[in-house]
């Protein structure tokens, strides 16, 4: 009998071994924060857990999810209403119907915070005028409203939110970064804000009440695959309302104003609240972490080139020798040149999934076509008369290519590849969307949390990058092309 | 040696040259003489293959032309166009070896300084690329390259056509001098009459496509058959 349990508990042991919970996160301090939350709740009941972060918003998080490229990532309720379903007013348990049936997700129970949108004043300001709800505002015709361009525009934004309060104002556009800054100064009396912003609590602002409910419910919670493992889902269950927006606010607070690490932040969220001890991994020093992203950097960036070189190169003069299908295939590489970047990497998911391939081939078509448009416009540079005495000597139109047409097309050539490659630097970085790292896991996460040394520890190290490239193409020029023949530079 | 029978060569509808049948005199220089567009370049493009005559037939060493196999016929044929053509690429030596590398991937040889001394080029020129060197002198790496496989046949697209006259005069000797070393036969298009007469043992006139005489030089400039003929002597002498 013994034995039987021992046997049933090594099957048990090996399966959950061998299962790999991936893990998704919107790039942004909250979604990095309860993201990690998860993985640390699920890591220390034996899960091995990858993390994709940095993942580039709604669209990319939720199409990796579909595609399985994430087994889970947190949500809120609103968003999934809003833009997944395209309805308004859903009740939450219906809304977790509709998910099941038309795309095979689930959520959990909400986490008990409503990540909402709200409007926000100083506490002086609100004192002194006495306004405490978005409909007190109406009767202060003269307030100086500033509001985020995105909530301008969005759905449940300004437009409609002054509709329905009937509010006289007129709101001005301007950087959600900024907006707390200008409204300690009293630049602006009232400015929009997502509820649990840490800036809130730190700043010691009055969040209106929204007397008419104007706002939908952004409750969030756990997004997962229907057929997630059970015993992981019953360990998600365990965060079904235990953060209130308090906590939440702090949490954000402790990552933006305290420095602290979202492993420390999540680490000491489950440690107080579910008493769960995690060993968050050890801190890596800041010289191994930027020296294995750029890295990753380089070998997204190389790669992706070297197969635009192998590609494109041939392609060319293949296009050269067929002069009447080549302008057709320039319009179409110059198409996915016009593709912006993060339509295409999130185009990628659904066929590459997310990480290091779909950032590769996203890379590869940016390149095609400055290495194919100058290997084209290299080789038919090429003086005519040369060409014809190539012909007269006997040369084969291989000899032709080989001994005259690519050496003499090799100076623009060099640049196409050049241009591709500086290209590629720069777009690697945007590969941290879909969760491929590299140097523009620092730049994302940067942008996210406002914090200036951690943008600039991406984004110099991408710079010196470019500059080494181009050097490098400078001496790789002087070897293969003759000092007479190399453009001016 | 070179042979065309009832040749046409036309481009939409339109001849460059028509009807012609020629047989080229072997190790003599004949001249083909004409004013532009009266298709003697065409004429060299059709024997060196370059083109197919949409009519008729070119034979080059006794052999109707097979277009499969040109390189192996070009080989044996030099080649030299207005302006020299050299590859901006390489070198003197290697521009003048490049025949050798073609028929089978040699190396530039002891054949490369042979060649730039009977033409009176310093040695000293053979790492140098061609823009370092003056038009006539090009020229002249131009003659060597097309020499350097010791042809039998050599064709001169109007060879000294962009030189000033003290040049031309140099060149025009080295061809001289060439012939009598070694005599070969040499089909050089020219629009120059005085050119032709100091050089050419024959001479082909051709005006819009068709042969006006085709005789000994001293036959053509004493007794010129067509008006075109005479308005070609007459253009060429009197200037």
């Amino acid at each position: 009998m013994k034995k039987f349990f021992l046997i049933g508990f090594l099957l048990v042991a090996h399966a959950m071994a061998g299962q790999t919970i991936h893990v998704g996160a919107k790039h942004f301090n909250e979604g990095y924060i309860l993201s990690e939350i998860i993985a640390q709740l699920l890591e220390s009941e034996g899960f091995a857990v990858e993390r994709h972060y940095n993942l580039g918003g709604t669209l990319v998080c939720f199409e990796a999810l579909r595609n399985r490229a994430i087994d889970v990532y947190p949500e809120y309720s609103g968003t999934l209403t809003a833009e997944i379903l395209k309805e308004s007013n859903m009740e939450y348990a219906s809304m977790n119907a509709a998910l099941q049936e038309r795309y095979g997700l689930e959520v959990s129970a909400p986490y008990g915070f409503n990540n909402s949108y709200a409007l926000v004043c100083t506490r002086d300001f609100s004192t002194r005028t006495k306004i405490l709800s978005i409909a007190d505002l109406k009767n202060h015709p003269e307030l100086k409203i500033g509001m985020s361009y995105e909530f301008l525009k969005r759905e449940d934004g300004w437009e409609n939110l002054a509709k329905k309060y009937a509010l006289p104002q007129k709101a001005v556009g301007l950087e959600h970064g900024l907006a707390y800054q200008a409204l300690t100064e009293t630049k602006i009396d009232i400015t929009d804000a997502y509820s649990t912003d840490g800036e809130i609590s730190q700043y010691g602002l009055i969040v209106l009440k929204d007397d008419q409910n104007f706002f939908p419910a952004y409750q969030a919670t756990s997004l997962y695959q229907k057929n997630l493992d059970a015993r992981a889902k019953k360990i998600l269950s365990r965060l079904d309302g235990q953060i209130d927006e308090k906590a939440m606010q702090a949490m954000n607070g402790e990552v933006l104003y305290e420095k602290k690490t979202f492993a420390e932040v999540a680490a000491s969220f489950l440690s107080t609240k579910l008493k769960i001890t995690t060993q968050s991994g050890q801190p890596t020093s800041v010289a191994n972490d930027v020296i294995s992203k750029t890295g990753t950097h380089l070998l997204l960036t190389f790669s992706a080139l070297l197969a635009a070189i192998l590609f494109a190169v041939p392609l060319g003069i293949w296009l050269y020798w067929k002069p009447r299908v080549s302008n057709g295939i320039l319009y179409f590489t110059g198409l996915l040149q016009t593709i912006p970047s993060i339509a295409l990497l999130a185009i990628m998911i659904p066929v590459f999934g997310i990480g290091t391939w779909p950032a590769i081939v996203a890379l590869f078509l940016y390149a095609l076509l400055p290495i194919l448009r100058n290997t084209l416009a290299g080789l038919r540079s090429v003086d005519p008369l040369v060409k014809k005495v190539a012909d007269g000597i006997g040369m084969t139109r291989f000899q032709k290519l080989k001994w005259v047409e690519l050496p003499l097309a090799m100076p623009m050539l060099l640049t196409g590849i050049r241009t591709a490659a500086v290209i590629n630097v720069g777009t690697a970085t945007l590969a941290a969307f879909i969760g491929a790292g590299g140097l523009g896991e620092f730049i994302v996460t940067g942008l996210a949390l406002n914090n200036t040394s951690l943008i600039l520890r991406g984004a110099i190290p991408a710079a010196v990058l470019a500059i080494l490239i181009e050097i490098a193409f400078t001496l790789l020029e002087k070897v293969w092309v003759p000092k007479h023949l190399r453009g001016s530079k | 040696m070179v042979e065309l029978t009832e040749v046409s060569h036309g481009y939409g509808g339109q001849e460059v040259l028509t009807n012609l049948t020629i047989r080229f005199q072997e190790n003599k220089i004949t001249a083909i003489i004409g004013k532009s567009g009266s298709g003697k370049s065409t004429l060299l493009q059709l024997i060196n293959g370059l083109l197919r005559p949409s009519k008729g037939q070119v034979s080059v060493f006794n052999q109707p032309l097979n277009y499969n196999q040109t390189t192996a016929l070009r080989l044996r044929m030099g080649y030299m166009v207005q302006g020299t053509g050299l590859f901006p690429h390489l070198t003197i030596a290697q521009n003048i070896a490049i025949a050798g590398k073609v028929r089978d991937n040699s190396q530039p040889g002891a054949r490369v300084n042979e060649l730039m001394e009977l033409v009176g080029l310093p040695s000293s020129y053979q790492p140098k690329y061609p823009y370092e060197l003056s038009g006539g002198e090009q020229q002249r790496v131009g003659i060597c390259r097309a020499l350097y496989l010791n042809p039998p046949l050599l064709l001169m697209d109007e060879p000294m056509g962009a030189l000033d006259p003290i040049t031309r005069q140099d060149i025009q000797q080295e061809i001289v001098k060439l012939q009598h070393l070694a005599p070969r036969t040499m089909l050089l298009v020219t629009h120059d009459m005085r050119e032709a007469k100091k050089l050419a043992d024959f001479i082909l006139v051709l005006d819009r496509g068709k042969v006006q005489q085709f005789d000994r030089a001293s036959n053509v400039i004493s007794e010129p058959a067509t008006q075109a003929v005479r308005d070609l002597i007459n253009a060429s002498l009197d200037s």
